[in-house]
């Protein structure tokens, strides 16, 4: 089985109608919300794997999409891009696993060793190590309060504005303002005194 | 760089995706809510190899198990089950015709023998289209499907599934060594009914129709002896001919019918009404008595037939099979007449330590390797050495595995198991394990592709049954080997003495030979820049310097 092959073409109108324009559809016609899923589950995915590894990720994937649609009737048609909200639901229900979230985060930090990457580590000569910024970040990851955390990963990771990351996580923007810059500071200070570009490439051997 | 670029970098390496399993669990709960009336599109088929198993017991189980004797249970369709797009033929059958069966049989033998006569090695590539009353659950009503298989009908390929079908390559050559006489043809089909002579005229007559039905639909046969069959068909007393049928898929036909007895249903073979060319074959039941309202209990037809170079093509390719593809079957034939490699007895468990005693140049070798290669083990002088390949002496190991897809990703397990693997088609994995440099220059030929094959053989600990297994069917490797552009094939007495069977690549660099036993073709070896490297003997063992 090789999805790529198989992968169905994209339909046009797809492209034409916006989150929400779909998600108004889909409150008469179900079936149109698995073109939300399809436009942003392999985003939320990728966003959920990295803080919560594989294993968690699919659970929380599928069930951020199910709120999702059962709560398709109080979406804000005002809103274009359902990002923020879809994000919003997938951060509360990571917050759930907050702890196993920390313990991997540790394991790296102490290890050098990754395992949310190993099921990705492609070629075997490849190292599954994440090297010594990794383990920085990883510890800096661990020590933020979850809040900071949200804040500071959502910018990172998931190529949502200031506005947006503000309405995914209900805080004023300008809370997500402060938020940023406090938990940049925390994690620059982790990463040390030390010039972070020196941390940044791991000589190939 | 500063703190925000190393933490867009941080575990930068998880994939954008959706995982199938995440898919599956979102669709079946959207399914909870709407039973009835979510109709979503799928972007996978998880019921491929149900449906292969479902097209089988329609094709091989109607006819073969009628041949055998056995009576199919043909439910009654008189309820509503929907109707396929195309209108189902719903001619009355005792509608009087014009055309007799033997006429019938006349056109579609003067037909027949136009056709081209195609080697039993070569691979054709079909699309039916499979409709059922009454399908397996999960299975849809109307059912389409892409079918590589070859003229004999000995191998079939169905997007990753491989299947060997033992009884139609018998039929085959043995029609096939028949004088071309009908009456010959007769004899043999009548004999095939049952072994004692007590069967019936009608035990006769479904097994020569059913046997006629498989071979026509499956099989690319000779011209003469396709021929043959369609005038067989005509000489089955009962056989009558439905004229204006159409097929499932709407094209206009004439039908030989084997009409209801005690043994079967209706059963159909359908004919193009213009050029008699095999459209589609048929079992149907009239349903209450009323045979205008009858509805096809099943029907598969041919939407196409293409003669292509190698399973899993779909470009025409009228060449007869390579060598490589003729070998490629040979393999196929002889581990799938092995048992099932690859399921049961595969390692799967990665810290496993392999023993295995090689002859290289240098001599013979002993190397304890685990089934992940990710730690070795050998003497050096007298001294038994471990290393991990993530230690420092590392660098120093000749590793059975240098380079190529990660064990994980080869043969996954837990988490990884949900996430894209390697691809189940000949060609694609070709050009998959291509990307994985192996220290070679010459990507055009799949240099990197051929010795990444050829580490894995060795060095990956579920080839233990000395077939390989890549998370899809060792038979596509050699598939795809033989997909290699330019690749030959050689017979050679390797230096332990062993006859073997050698896939040679037209490469500069890296591994330009693969070796496989002549008669079981189990992985023997390879050549590496002209050195051989010979696996004489491998088991597993409980830990580093342990001989079994």
């Amino acid at each position: 089985m090789t999805p790529q092959r198989q992968a169905p073409a994209e339909p046009d109108s797809d492209a034409e109608a916006d989150d929400a324009t779909v998600i108004q559809l889909s409150r008469h016609e179900p079936e149109q919300f698995t073109v939300l899923f399809r436009r942003h589950a392999p985003h939320i995915q990728r966003y959920v794997i990295r803080r919560l590894g594989p294993d968690a990720a699919d659970d929380i994937v599928a069930e951020t999409f199910l709120l999702a649609f059962r709560r398709r009737d109080s979406y804000d048609p005002a809103r274009a891009d359902a990002r923020p909200w879809l994000y919003g639901i997938a951060t509360n229900l990571i917050s759930h696993h907050r702890r196993a979230e920390v313990r991997l985060y540790r394991a790296l930090a102490r290890t050098g060793a990754d395992p949310v990457c190993v099921p990705f580590t492609d070629r075997v000569d490849d190292r599954v190590s994440a090297g010594q910024a990794g383990q920085l970040i990883a510890a800096a990851l661990a020590g933020l309060p979850a809040g900071l955390r949200d804040t500071l990963l959502l910018a990172a990771w998931s190529d949502l504005s200031y506005e947006q990351i503000a309405l995914a996580l209900d805080v004023p923007v300008g809370t997500v303002r402060s938020r940023l810059s406090r938990a940049r500071a925390r994690l620059r200070r982790t990463l040390g005194d030390a010039d972070p570009s020196a941390l940044a490439e791991e000589p190939q051997t | 760089m500063n703190e925000m670029d190393l933490l867009t970098e941080f575990r930068a390496e998880v994939p954008l995706g959706v995982s199938p399993h995440a898919e599956e669990l979102f669709r079946a709960g959207i399914q909870d809510h709407f039973a009835e009336r979510a109709r979503l599109p799928r972007t996978r088929n998880p019921f491929a190899r149900i449906g292969m198993r479902w097209r089988l017991a329609l094709a091989a189980g109607l006819a073969v198990g009628l041949a055998l004797g056995v009576l199919v249970a043909v439910q009654p369709s008189g309820q509503r089950a929907g109707q396929p797009a195309g209108q189902p033929s719903a001619e009355a059958i005792g509608q009087p015709s014009v055309l007799t069966a033997r006429m019938l049989a006349d056109r579609a033998a003067a037909a027949a023998l136009t056709g081209p006569t195609v080697p039993a090695g070569k691979w054709a590539y079909q699309r039916t289209v499979t409709y059922s009353a009454s399908p397996p659950r999960g299975i849809p009503a109307r059912l389409t499907q892409d079918i590589w298989s070859t003229a004999d009908g000995s191998l079939e390929y169905q997007g990753g599934g491989w299947s060997r079908n033992a009884v139609q390559p018998a039929l085959y050559r043995e029609l096939s060594s028949l004088p071309a006489n009908p009456v010959a043809i007769d004899r043999y089909l009548a004999r095939l009914s049952y072994p004692n002579a007590n069967a019936t005229q009608t035990n006769d007559e479904v097994a020569a129709f059913t046997t006629i039905e498989q071979l026509l639909s499956s099989a690319i046969l000779p011209p003469s002896l396709n021929a043959e069959l369609y005038r067989a068909l005509g000489d089955i007393p009962t056989v009558e001919v439905r004229s204006h049928v159409t097929d499932i898929d709407g094209r206009a036909g004439v039908a030989f019918v084997l009409p209801e007895n005690s043994q079967s249903a209706n059963l159909e073979i359908i004919l193009d009404a213009k050029d008699y060319g095999y459209l589609a074959q048929a079992a149907w039941q009239p349903s209450n008595g009323t045979p205008n309202s009858a509805i096809p209990f099943t029907e598969t037809a041919v939407l196409h037939t293409t003669l292509v170079s190698g399973p899993g093509r779909t470009a025409a390719d009228l060449a007869p099979p390579s060598q490589a593809v003729l070998a490629a079957e040979q393999a196929a034939i002889a581990v799938l007449a092995a048992g099932n490699p690859g399921q049961g007895t595969a390692l799967t468990h990665p810290g496993q330590w392999i023993y295995r005693k090689l002859a290289a140049a240098g001599g013979t070798r002993e190397i304890w390797a685990r089934v992940d290669d990710t730690s070795q083990a050998s003497y050096v002088d007298g001294r038994l050495v471990t290393c991990a390949r993530s230690a420092t002496c590392a660098s120093g190991i000749a590793w059975l595995m240098p380079a190529g897809p990660a064990y994980p990703v080869v043969y996954p397990s837990g988490a990884a198991a949900r996430y894209p693997q390697l691809p189940d088609d000949p060609q694609a994995l070709l050009d998959k394990l291509s990307t994985y440099p192996a220290g070679c220059a010459d990507t055009a030929a799949y240099c990197n592709a051929v010795s990444v094959f050829a580490h894995m053989l060795l060095g990956y600990g579920n080839t233990l049954l000395g077939y390989g297994n890549i998370g899809v069917s060792p038979l596509t490797w050699y598939f795809s080997l033989a997909d290699v552009p330019g690749v030959t094939i050689k017979h050679v007495r390797d230096a332990a003495g062993r006859a073997d069977v050698e896939f040679s690549f037209p490469v500069t660099s890296g591994v330009t030979g693969i070796l496989y036993n002549a008669r079981t073709y189990q992985f023997a070896g390879y050549l590496d820049n002209g050195a051989v490297t010979l696996l004489l003997q491998q088991a597993t063992v409980s830990g580093p310097g342990v001989r079994p």
